[in-house]
Order: structure tokens, then C-alpha cells, then sequence
């Protein structure tokens, strides 16, 4: 192939989104990928099965942990905080950790961690162990909110990286019904309390293979890029980059500019404070509250959850009289859960086919909306029973899960890791994602309350306005990264903030 | 030294032939002696067994059984421990229980009803109305007098006594206790689901259930030891209520206690009689599994009465002998069939029913695992 890209030194970013020639100097129309990105695309897919896997067969597991270990109520609070507790530590501490060690490093921690821990599980013999390892897995899993996506999308050309973000974030849902579908199987196979211990224990091998298998990725060529490490990132270019034949041959990398006060695309890589200064307000705001309102109205809907999956699936028994009893009321969860992780593939599914096209900004507006119509006609079924009731109730479930899997629920996450530059992308990222955990723990707290106060239809109401102010704040604080080069986007940010502070 | 020497080997001589003479003795006497299983657990079943054991002697004379009534609790541990043969409960062994003590077999034998007895002088005969969530208001000491708005509110027309209420409840572990403290749980929590909002701060979700409970401190509130004892403190404390098993229901009514009729899941309010018993077990027949720890508490149904459950035999399915474990289980298939002790005259006066058909096919299977 002849190689154009040595005329003049350009950003790692320059080099991984330019087309290969052939020999005769045409070009080619796509972007095939090189072996190092499917091995870094499919390894991070592989982290978000895992996550979703043991998410959801925690879920299955949970009835039958709180049987053995005798966990009462106050304690089933607990088991729920480890989890989110662990998520904002691994969020915002190791998350964030990445722009300081490097994409690579927590790449590997994330996984060795949630590998510890899930094995740890297995072996789980009192209630305090078992809260310890959900704390683990949380942090693990907080990590990769950020880390996954960074390490994917500064490896990839920016025209698909929306859809490759989102595929991968896809694999989470994947996982889900992965999780789901083992949790029922073992639970069939032994229909006993021990159950729970062969469901994790069906994941430890798998998940050991994706973490030797982190050991063999470069690290991110954009990140040692901003560090200044510029031997190193060409290395990581060239390993990134390399095919049959070569191409580009030859990888000379500008010099990384100096970075500005206040400017955390340099080599200083930024505090967290620098994500409230002014240069990068907008990009906080855009990635965090639009999040925590996703967050909020999924909390709303979920209120409808049991009476959809009663009327789809069938009643769970009115009290738990024997350990049957357990197993057949686990089973329906199972099957409910399956449901519920089947709408979400449908709706990120039409997410990767549209984020690139459509744009990510247009998408999460248009998602806002349609989950305010969806919350609308639920709370519409408060004035009517029978059958309409429940053809109410289900239209507006359907269309909100549908909308806000094509629209916030996926736009959210893939905006969080492309708004901020390089240098400080894993503590934007890691914020925005602890942002809207705050977000759900508070509603988780607050809802019970607030449904004995104000009552199911102005709490709907309520997530109607809510949603339309995501709608709103994503538009007036809007940062299009669709095909826009990761260079470019902390420039757009900055640049749309001073005009606004302009004007 | 030969004299030595053969006085020695006629000394040897002897003491092998007495060793040999002792060893065939206890061969035979052990052969010839009457096999014996022991029981002991359950209180509320104890009169029942000791009519069994009385009439089954008649029946096998050469079978010795010896019962004891410890509580429910020291009749699972006794039989997990192989103290004895047979445990008796009103509870089934719990899921951590059964899981590390897998051969154990947990055998209903019949089905009781529990009471709710009240002490109330002078009104000895009327009809008292008492529902789960009230009875746990008193046992958390948030109902404190009889005549409190939530029992008024149940007993309209009834003249209440203003009284401090005198909760008792079982010191020991017990399957009174477990059923008692399960029908509070399930009646104060109705969705069954600790998560929903309703449920939160009722018994269900701080106290719950099992054969021993952390009870909340109530002011003059009073404990005692098996159904005996509950029954001699309540008879002598005036304004006490407590829980009790109904094979104890006639002696309550000779003390001159009120036995209350409690909600069902309908909302009505019912005695533990045949019918409404027979009712409450019929309903959850079908969902009896195989193992048949199953409660029976607070069973649907418009004529359920709601404190009903299986008495249990604990019993392992690994016995030291053939011999043993035949005489075991031959004993507990004559305890449920309808000819031997499931017949009439054992149950009705302790007011005990004869399992279901279906569930005594189940009882018989588990009967013939014990080798």
C-alpha cells in the first residue's frame, strides 16, 4: 500500500480515523478493522456481558442468599447499597484513576477485581462476606462505566464510534439475559439453596479468560498521546494499527501543544474541580444531569413492573411457604427479568443502528420525549379499569423502555465518554456515572415516600416534567460528538461555552 | 516353671472360655430383648403420642417407646443429633438445617390448629375477635388495654375490660412460636414481599418468624415453657393472652379461658374446628412438595381457620440397623393411617385432623426411605 499518512506528523486520533489505501492508491470505503481493535472492542463487549451477567443472576440469586444467610429486610437495604455504594466508588475513584495509570491498567484492575470477588461469592458464608463481595463487584462494575468506553473509543475511528460504544454497551443487556437464562437453568437443574453458589461459580472461568486476555491489549495511543508520551504512543499506534499490509507505515505524531491554564488536554490531565470551571461546565452538565434524570423516570416506571409481569408471566405465591414455593417465585423473577432485558436489546439495538446517522443529541432529545408520552399514558390508567387499565399500562410501559433504550438510557452513556478531552475523559466520565447513582439511590429512597404523600399520578406528572426538562437541558447545553474527531470534541465543548458566555 | 507354666495356660484357658460364655450371652439377650425408639420434642403432640404409644404397644408388644416433651426445637437438634429416633415438631426443620443434615426426613403426621386464649374474668363463654396485625400490636406493646380502639373496633358490642393486657409467650424453642409468630409475619405484611413499602416497620420485617423470635420488651409481659406451662400462666394471671396448641383446647376450657377466633384471609373471623381445619389444609394440599416442609399458616380459603399446621416426625432416613429402622417406620405408618392412629378416637379429642390423602401418600413414600 502506498502510505500517505508520513507527508506530515498528525494526532493519533488523525491516523486511526483514515482509510487505508490499496496499492493503486484508491482508497478504501469503510473502515476494516485492525486484529488490536476487535481484540479491545471484544474484550471490553466481554467485561459488559460479565457485568450484566452477574448483575442480573444477583438478582435471581438474592432470594434464595436471603433465605440462607436469614437476611431480614433492614439487611436486604444493605445488600442493595454495597452494590451502589461499590458502583460511585468505582465510578469516581477508579474510574477517574484511568487518566492518571493509563486506560490499560484499569482495563485489567476492573476485571481482577470483579473475577476476585465473584469467585469470593461463591464461597460466601455469612452475611458480611456476601455484602464485601457486592461492594467489589460494584466497584468493579463502576469502574467500567467509564473505562470500557474510553478504551473503546479512543481506538476507533470516529465515524463508528457511536455504534461501537453502543454494541458494546449492547453486550450489558446480553449479558442480562445470559445471567437470567443460567440463573433459571441452575435453578432447575438444583432446585435447592445452594443454587445460588453454582450460578456464580458458572461465570469464574469466563471471566478469568476476558482478564488474562486485557493483558494483551495496547494501551490507549490517545491517552499516552495526551500524557506526552509520545515514543510510547507511537509504539501503540503502530501495534494498534497493524495489519496486512501495513498501513500506515510510517507513524509520525505532532507534538502534543502545551496546555492552557485551566486547559486538562495537556499533560496535566486536570483535578476534578476542573470539570465545574468554566471551560468544561457545559460538558459536566450535558454528560451528568440529563443521566440522573434517565435515571429518575426508569425508577418511575418501574412501578408498573409487577402488574406488567403478573399480567404477562403470571402471580408470584402470596407468602413464601416452602422452599417450592422460593424456587417458582424465583423462576417467574427470572422469566420477568428476561422480559424486561429483552426490550432493552430491541431498543439499544435501534441505538447502534441510528447514533452514528442520526446523531447522539438529536436521539436523546427524541428519547426524552417519547419517555414523557409513555409516562403520560400510564398515569392516564389511574382513570380507567378493566381492560383498558391494563392495555394503558402496557402501551406506556412498552413505549417508555422502547424510547429511553433508543434515546437516554444509551445516549447518556456514550455522551459521558466522548464530551470531555482526553486528559480528564475518565473523571467526566466517572462523575457523570456517580451523578445519576446518587440520582437513583435518592429516588429509591424518596419514591416510597412520595407515592404515600402525593399518590401514583402526580408522580407520574411529576417524571413527566422530569423528562421533558431532560429533553430540554440536552438540548440547551447540547454537544454534537457525532463523527467528531476526540481531538475536536473537548474543542466544541470549550468553544460552545465561550460563545455562549459571549453572547 | 512347668507347673508355672501350665497353671498359666489353665488360668488363660479359663478366662477364654468366660469371654466366650459372656460374649453368646449378650448375643442372645440382645437378640431377645424388646427393640426401643425413642421420641421426644413437640409438646402440643406429646398427649396424642402418649395415646399412640399406649395403643401401638398393644399392637407390637415387643416395641418399647419412650416420649418426652422438650419443645419442638430440642426434638429437631435430639434427631439431627441422633439422641433419638424420632424428634417431633410443629415446624419443619429450617433450609440451613435441612441442607447440612440432608438425610434427615421431615414426616407430617397429622395436622393441628393452634389457639389464641385469653384470660378474661367474667367473660368466660362470649365471643372474642382477634386478627394478626391486632395481635401484634400487643405483642409489641403498641395495643396496651383490652378495651383499645383496635380490639373495640373488632369486638363491637362487647363489653371490653379497661385492663392492661398480659402478653405470654414461650420461653423454649418452639413450634408454637414459629407458627404464632409466621401468622404475624404473613398478616402484617400481606404482599409477602419485604420490599413493598407497606410492609415497612411491621412484625414481618423487625421481628419475623421462627421457633425462637427476639419478642419486643412489653411491660408485665410473661414467658413460660411448653404448651403446659403456657397454659398454667395464663390460667393464674388474669388479662393475659397467649398462643397455644390445640391438643390443649379442652383443659383451656376448663380453666375458663376465652379461645379467640381469628381473621382468615377473608376476613372472617373463625374457631379452630374440624370443618374450618379441614378447610385450611384442603387449600394448600396441592402445594405441598415433595419433602413436605411446607407451612400450613394462614392458608387461603373463605373458611380456613388461619393457625393450623403439620406435626412433624424428624427422622433420619439412615438407621444403625434393619431391625430398628423397620420397627421405626412400621410405627409411623400405623400413627397416619386412618385403622391405626389417624382414626377418629386418637384425633378428636385433641383436636387433631388426619392428613389428606395425597399428603399421607407423600408421608408414606418419605416412610419408606428410612433404612
Amino acid at each position: 500500500m502506498p502510505d500517505t499518512s508520513t507527508t506530515q506528523p498528525r494526532t493519533v486520533q488523525d491516523y486511526i480515523d483514515e482509510r487505508p489505501l490499496w496499492p493503486d492508491g484508491t482508497r478504501l470505503h469503510t473502515f476494516p478493522m485492525t486484529k488490536m481493535q476487535r481484540r479491545i472492542w471484544m474484550l471490553a463487549a466481554a467485561g459488559k456481558f460479565f457485568e450484566g451477567f452477574v448483575v442480573f443472576m444477583t438478582g435471581v440469586a438474592l432470594p434464595l442468599i436471603a433465605r440462607e444467610f436469614n437476611i431480614g429486610p433492614a439487611q436486604h437495604g444493605l445488600v442493595s447499597a454495597a452494590s451502589l455504594f461499590g458502583i460511585l466508588i468505582g465510578a469516581v475513584g477508579l474510574g477517574s484513576l484511568s487518566d492518571h495509570f493509563g486506560r490499560k491498567s484499569m482495563f485489567i484492575a476492573e476485571m481482577i477485581i470483579f473475577t476476585a470477588f465473584l469467585a469470593a461469592a461463591v464461597f460466601c458464608t455469612n452475611f458480611t462476606s456476601l455484602v464485601i463481595c457486592l461492594f467489589g463487584l460494584g466497584v468493579a462494575l463502576g469502574c467500567d462505566y467509564p473505562t470500557a468506553h474510553m478504551i473503546i473509543s479512543e481506538s476507533i475511528p470516529s465515524t463508528s464510534r457511536g455504534r461501537l460504544v453502543l454494541a458494546a454497551f449492547a453486550f450489558q443487556a446480553i449479558g442480562a439475559l445470559g445471567g437470567t437464562a443460567v440463573g433459571y437453568a441452575v435453578l432447575v437443574a438444583v432446585p435447592n439453596l445452594n443454587a445460588w453458589r453454582w450460578m456464580y461459580a458458572t461465570a469464574i472461568v469466563p471471566a478469568l479468560i476476558v482478564t488474562i486476555g486485557r493483558f494483551y491489549v495496547t494501551e490507549s495511543a490517545n491517552w499516552l498521546f495526551s500524557r506526552g508520551a509520545h515514543e510510547r504512543a507511537t509504539i501503540a499506534t503502530t501495534q494498534l494499527l497493524f495489519r496486512k499490509p501495513q498501513y500506515p507505515q510510517n507513524i509520525v505524531l505532532a507534538q502534543q501543544p502545551a496546555a492552557a491554564p485551566g486547559h486538562a488536554n495537556g499533560h496535566s490531565g486536570g483535578s476534578f474541580l476542573s470539570l465545574f470551571s468554566k471551560r468544561y461546565r457545559r460538558a459536566t452538565i450535558l454528560a451528568s444531569v440529563p443521566w440522573f434524570l434517565q435515571d429518575l423516570s426508569t425508577y418511575g416506571i418501574g412501578i408498573f413492573t409487577p402488574t406488567i409481569l403478573a399480567s404477562a408471566i403470571g402471580h408470584k405465591a402470596e407468602h413464601v411457604r416452602s422452599m417450592s414455593d422460593l424456587i417458582a417465585n424465583d423462576i417467574l423473577a427470572a422469566r420477568g427479568a428476561a422480559m424486561i432485558t429483552l426490550l432493552l436489546i430491541v431498543g439499544i439495538g435501534f441505538a447502534v443502528l441510528l447514533a452514528d446517522k442520526l446523531g447522539r443529541i438529536s436521539l436523546q432529545v427524541f428519547g426524552f420525549f417519547g419517555c414523557a408520552v409513555g409516562l403520560f399514558l400510564a398515569s392516564l390508567s389511574g382513570d380507567v379499569t378493566g381492560s383498558m387499565k391494563i392495555v394503558l399500562i402496557f402501551a406506556g410501559f412498552m413505549l417508555f423502555n422502547f424510547m429511553t433504550n433508543v434515546g437516554p438510557n444509551a445516549q447518556t452513556y456514550l455522551l459521558a465518554g466522548e464530551v470531555f478531552p482526553t486528559a480528564i475523559r475518565g473523571k467526566g466520565a466517572g462523575f457523570a456515572a456517580a451523578f445519576a447513582k446518587i440520582g437513583a439511590v435518592a429516588t429509591a429512597f424518596l419514591f416510597p415516600i412520595l407515592l404515600v404523600s402525593i399518590g401514583t399520578r402526580w408522580l407520574l406528572y411529576g417524571l413527566v416534567i422530569s423528562s421533558i426538562l431532560g429533553a430540554i437541558v440536552t438540548w440547551m447545553y447540547r454537544i454534537e460528538t457525532t463523527g467528531v474527531n476526540l481531538d475536536h470534541i473537548g474543542e466544541a465543548a470549550s468553544e460552545a461555552e465561550e460563545s455562549k458566555a459571549i453572547a | 516353671m512347668a507347673g508355672r507354666l501350665t497353671s498359666l495356660f489353665r488360668k488363660a484357658g479359663r478366662a477364654a472360655a468366660l469371654t466366650v460364655a459372656f460374649a453368646l450371652f449378650s448375643f442372645a439377650a440382645a437378640h431377645s430383648a424388646p427393640l426401643t425408639i425413642t421420641e421426644t420434642g413437640s409438646t402440643l403432640i406429646y398427649p396424642l403420642f402418649q395415646a399412640w404409644v399406649a395403643a401401638y404397644a398393644k399392637v407390637v408388644p415387643d416395641l418399647q417407646i419412650t416420649v418426652g416433651a422438650t419443645g419442638s426445637g430440642a426434638g429437631i437438634a435430639q434427631a439431627i443429633a441422633r439422641q433419638v429416633q424420632i424428634g417431633t415438631s410443629d415446624a419443619y426443620m429450617s433450609d440451613n438445617q435441612k441442607m447440612a443434615n440432608p438425610h434427615i426426613l421431615n414426616i407430617p403426621l397429622a395436622i393441628s390448629a393452634q389457639t389464641v386464649e385469653a384470660n378474661l374474668p367474667g367473660m368466660h363463654g362470649a365471643a372474642l375477635k382477634l386478627s394478626g396485625p391486632v395481635l401484634a400490636g400487643i405483642y409489641t406493646g403498641k395495643i396496651r388495654e383490652w378495651d383499645a380502639t383496635p380490639i373495640a373496633a373488632l369486638n363491637r358490642g362487647v363489653s371490653l375490660p379497661h385492663h392492661a393486657i398480659v402478653p405470654v409467650h414461650r420461653a423454649d424453642g418452639s413450634g408454637d412460636t414459629f407458627i404464632f409468630t409466621q401468622f404475624l409475619s404473613f398478616t402484617t405484611c400481606v404482599s409477602g414481599d419485604s420490599d413493598d413499602p407497606s410492609c415497612n416497620g411491621t412484625w414481618a420485617n423487625t421481628i419475623a418468624y421462627g421457633t425462637t423470635v427476639s419478642w419486643p420488651s412489653v411491660s408485665g409481659a410473661l414467658a413460660a415453657s411448653g404448651n403446659q406451662g403456657i397454659l398454667q400462666t395464663i390460667a393464674r394471671t388474669p388479662y393475659s393472652v397467649a398462643y397455644l396448641g390445640g391438643s390443649f383446647q379442652d383443659d383451656a376450657n376448663k380453666a375458663g379461658l376465652v379461645t379467640a377466633m381469628l381473621e382468615n384471609q377473608d376476613g372472617k373471623f373463625l374457631l379452630p374446628t374440624a370443618a374450618t381445619v379441614t378447610a385450611a389444609a384442603a387449600s394448600l394440599t396441592p402445594r405441598t412438595p415433595a419433602d413436605e416442609r411446607l407451612t400450613l399458616v394462614f392458608a387461603p380459603g373463605a373458611d380456613s381457620y388461619p393457625l393450623i399446621n403439620y406435626e412433624y416426625a424428624v427422622v433420619s432416613d439412615q438407621q444403625p440397623n434393619p431391625q430398628l429402622a423397620s420397627a421405626i417406620g412400621n410405627f409411623l405408618l400405623w400413627c397416619i393411617s386412618p385403622q391405626g392412629g389417624s382414626a377418629a378416637g386418637f384425633l378428636d379429642p385433641v383436636h387433631f385432623i388426619a392428613l389428606p390423602t395425597a399428603i399421607r401418600a407423600r408421608s408414606e413414600i418419605q416412610i419408606a426411605k428410612i433404612q
